[in-house]
């Protein structure tokens, strides 16, 4: 008894990861029809997805969703009998049936009953099949016996329609299609056992280091030497090919944005063209999963404020649609994700005022004073807006600094240009793996630290006057006339060397939004890159991203400079708001 | 046959791996034990309580190290050639255990254990599930799952205290 529902249940698993599937897949195809040549093919697909869910689904016993499958394949079955029918309010209706589908599938795999109540979705698919069919008229040559596949299939266009003629729409370009993707041959795996080789493989590259250190004194030996040599190379062969398993296409990404794309041009009435390039480029599959939060912000700014609706654009001398571009490449070992409007662009005389409001620059400034990068960074800046009040005038502003400390959590920047008038393009640069990251390591009160290389700006000398003490324990380190806030590299280092004084004579230039900070340290010990792993979530870190083995097999910190930064500006606070009260 | 309350953190009958602190003995349960290790190096880590010795490298994965002598309220002991860890899994993981020796394996019946001694602050030493009474020592025994929480401050000198006081153990060394 017990095995049997043990088995119903796995059965019922397998089920609805399958469904969840297909219906990934018929989201790509579905936004295709607006514009597909070949619509009649992708129907078909659409359709035969739809088909398999309500077959296997009332397999294993899922009845709503079943009922419903079933009249979603009904008006599809419709649609494909006469696919010129297709209109852009089908194509969304259709698409709010697939997130039903999606919804009840999500609520079936929690284990909650599928009952979401979709009477009205069920009532305006009858309508549209019966709209679809009606309309076709006795002259109508739907071409659905070309089908034999689904003759069991109750299709209700069948009775209406008397002959049928195959033409163009016989699924056989698609079954073609079908069978190439699935030739890649692709299988699902947990990602904790492909953290768990990518450990190992870590360790072998660790191993292989000490290895070669040993045989330094065999040198003589050239058999020894050509073993280990290609012990070498066969492990840095391994390692990227590990690397690569977690790298997956940003495409899925770019079709979600897409769709939310294809959402707000219906509400917000404006005609959006979406193009998407350079959506098979591949990028860490963590990644690619924190960036959907703030593409999706961008996308939406873009769309919702960026572009100006039809009578603007009509006055401006602009085309209706507006056009939204996606874009991704890799340039110089990093990611770059583009998106670019050619909307109303961004008003510099407004965001300047804004700012002199908020107090972010003095009032007397100039707009025409400052660089594009100037004023456009002052959208990045914290607190610039969160009122809609400013989305009214300039249309910018929104949580742009949510968008940009997301990016920088991923170690990435985000640079924006506009012209007023012409639209604006905000660009997302991104090291290629959250995973390994390029680092120098330093020694800081015996105690090795490794710090991520995109974020040093220079290594200086400290001499003993170039030190400004302001008071007590906060200094400020003068370096080519720029004071710079001392960092305490204490924040770094365990409870266990408390009291320990950090005297160097080297000193790191970190940046962080923009601003610059020194932080004391012994020593440079080298540079290398570094697989990053996360720290055990028992232990708090604040001013740690991660930790990483060494060549020599020790455990290093990776210091987390934002955190760094910020735990040193908290400490510096209350000391602020005594001498204001002093 | 004991006490009703709580009886799921008291200890069971079976495998106890021994090991010294300050010179007296302590068991955990053997399923809860991975690997025992030499002392290796260990790197600090800062913002932790002064109990937690840093992370090790364990084989490519990076495991926390509680040095279970400062865990248990005790100075912390000169580290020598039988300075151990004792790797064990716990609620966030894996975690190595310091411990100044490792002596052996102990099986114990259900007779040869005995609920924890009253102390003043009963609610400091859950970690202590139990009493093993074997032939030329009594074997405290721990549950180092929790080890890592901070919640909990020990001071095991009171235990100690108490089975001096009771005459079991004799002098605590």
């Amino acid at each position: 008894m017990s095995e049997d529902t043990d088995f119903l249940a796995k059965v019922r698993f397998e089920f609805l990861q399958e469904a969840r599937d297909l219906l990934d897949s018929c989201e790509e195809v579905f936004l295709g029809l607006d514009t597909s040549i070949n619509r009649e093919n992708c129907l078909a697909e659409v359709f035969r997805a739809i088909h398999t869910i309500k077959g296997s689904g009332a397999a294993v016993g899922f009845v709503s969703l079943v009922e419903f499958a079933h009249a979603f394949e009904d008006c599809l079955a419709a649609l494909r009998t006469y696919p010129d029918r297709l209109t852009f309010e089908l194509t969304s209706l259709l698409l709010a049936c697939l997130d039903a589908m999606r919804t009840k599938i999500q609520m079936l795999s929690e284990g909650k009953d599928d009952n979401v109540p979709t009477p009205e979705l069920e009532q305006k698919l009858g309508l549209a099949r019966d709209l679809i069919v009606k309309k076709a008229g006795p002259k109508a040559q739907p071409v659905h016996q070309a089908f034999g596949f689904f003759e069991d299939d109750e299709d209700p266009a069948h009775g209406s329609v008397a002959t049928s003629t195959s033409k163009a729409s016989v699924p056989g370009p698609a079954d073609d299609n079908h069978a190439a993707r699935r030739d890649c041959g692709s299988i699902k795996v947990d990602s904790s056992r492909i953290d768990s080789v990518l450990d190992l493989v870590g360790e072998l590259v660790v191993l292989k280091s000490q290895l070669i250190n040993k045989t330094e004194p065999y040198v003589f030996d050239t058999s020894l030497g050509a073993v280990v040599s290609l012990l070498d190379k066969t492990i840095r062969e391994l390692q990227d090919k590990a690397l690569a398993i977690r790298m997956m296409p940003i495409k899925p990404l770019f079709m979600k944005m897409q769709r939310m794309a294809r959402d707000l041009s219906v509400k917000t009435g404006k005609a959006v063209e979406f193009e998407m390039d350079g959506e098979d480029t591949e990028l860490d599959r963590m990644v690619v999963e924190s960036l959907s939060d703030p593409l999706l912000h961008l996308v939406r700014n873009a769309i919702d404020h960026g572009l100006e609706n039809a009578g603007e654009r009509q006055k401006s001398g602009k085309v209706e649609p507006g056009r939204i571009q996606l874009t991704a490449c890799q340039s110089s070992g990093r990611i770059i994700v583009r998106i670019t409007d050619n909307g109303r662009g961004i008003r510099r005389d407004v965001v300047v005022k804004k700012a002199i409001e908020k107090g972010l620059v003095q009032p007397d400034v100039k707009p025409e004073n400052l660089s594009d990068h100037d004023v456009f960074s002052l959208l990045l800046a914290p607190g610039f807006s969160t009122a809609e009040k400013v989305t009214d005038i300039s249309g910018r502003g929104v949580g742009l600094d949510v968008v940009h400390s997301q990016i920088e959590k991923l170690r990435g920047s985000l640079l924006i240009k506009s012209e007023e008038g012409q639209g604006s393009s905000f660009e997302i640069s991104l090291p290629l793996t959250a995973s390994v990251t390029e680092g120098m390591i330093v020694e800081i009160a015996k105690q090795m630290v490794v710090l991520p290389m995109d974020r040093i700006r220079e290594l200086v000398k400290i001499e003993s006057h170039s030190i400004v003490e302001i008071r007590a324990g906060q200094a400020v380190l003068n370096v080519r006339g720029q004071m710079l806030p001392m960092v305490d590299p204490l924040a770094l280092l365990s409870p266990h060397s408390a009291g320990l004084h950090v005297t160097g004579k080297l000193a790191v230039v970190l940046e962080h939004q923009d601003r610059l900070y020194a932080l004391v340290i012994g020593s440079v010990v080298g540079q290398m890159q570094v697989i990053m792993k996360p720290m055990n979530a028992a232990l708090p870190h604040d001013v740690i991203a991660g930790v990483t083995i060494l060549g020599d097999g020790q455990v290093a910190l990776i210091a987390d400079v934002e955190g760094l930064v910020q735990t040193f500006l908290r400490s510096g606070q209350p000391r602020t708001s005594e001498r204001m009260m002093a | 046959m004991m006490d009703s309350r709580n009886n799921e953190n008291r200890a069971q009958a079976g495998q106890y791996l021994t090991f010294t602190l300050q010179g007296q003995a302590y068991g955990i349960a053997i399923a809860t034990v991975c690997e025992i290790n030499r002392m290796t190096r260990i790197s600090p880590v800062p913002q932790v309580p002064d109990f937690v010795s840093g992370v090790m490298n364990l084989r490519g994965k990076v495991v926390p190290v509680v040095d279970l002598g400062r865990r248990f309220g005790f100075v912390a002991a000169a580290q020598t050639k039988e300075t151990c860890i004792i790797v064990t899994e716990g609620s966030s993981g894996q975690v190595g255990n310091i411990v100044d020796s490792v002596s052996g394996v102990v099986d114990l019946s259900a007779q040869q254990i005995q609920p924890p001694p009253p102390i003043k602050n009963q609610g400091q030493i859950s970690f202590v599930i139990g009493m093993g009474q074997t032939e030329n020592c009594v074997v405290i025994l721990v549950n180092t799952a929790e080890v890592l929480c901070q919640s909990e401050l020990l001071d095991m000198k009171d235990i100690h205290a108490a089975i001096a006081a009771a005459g079991q153990l004799g002098e605590v060394a």
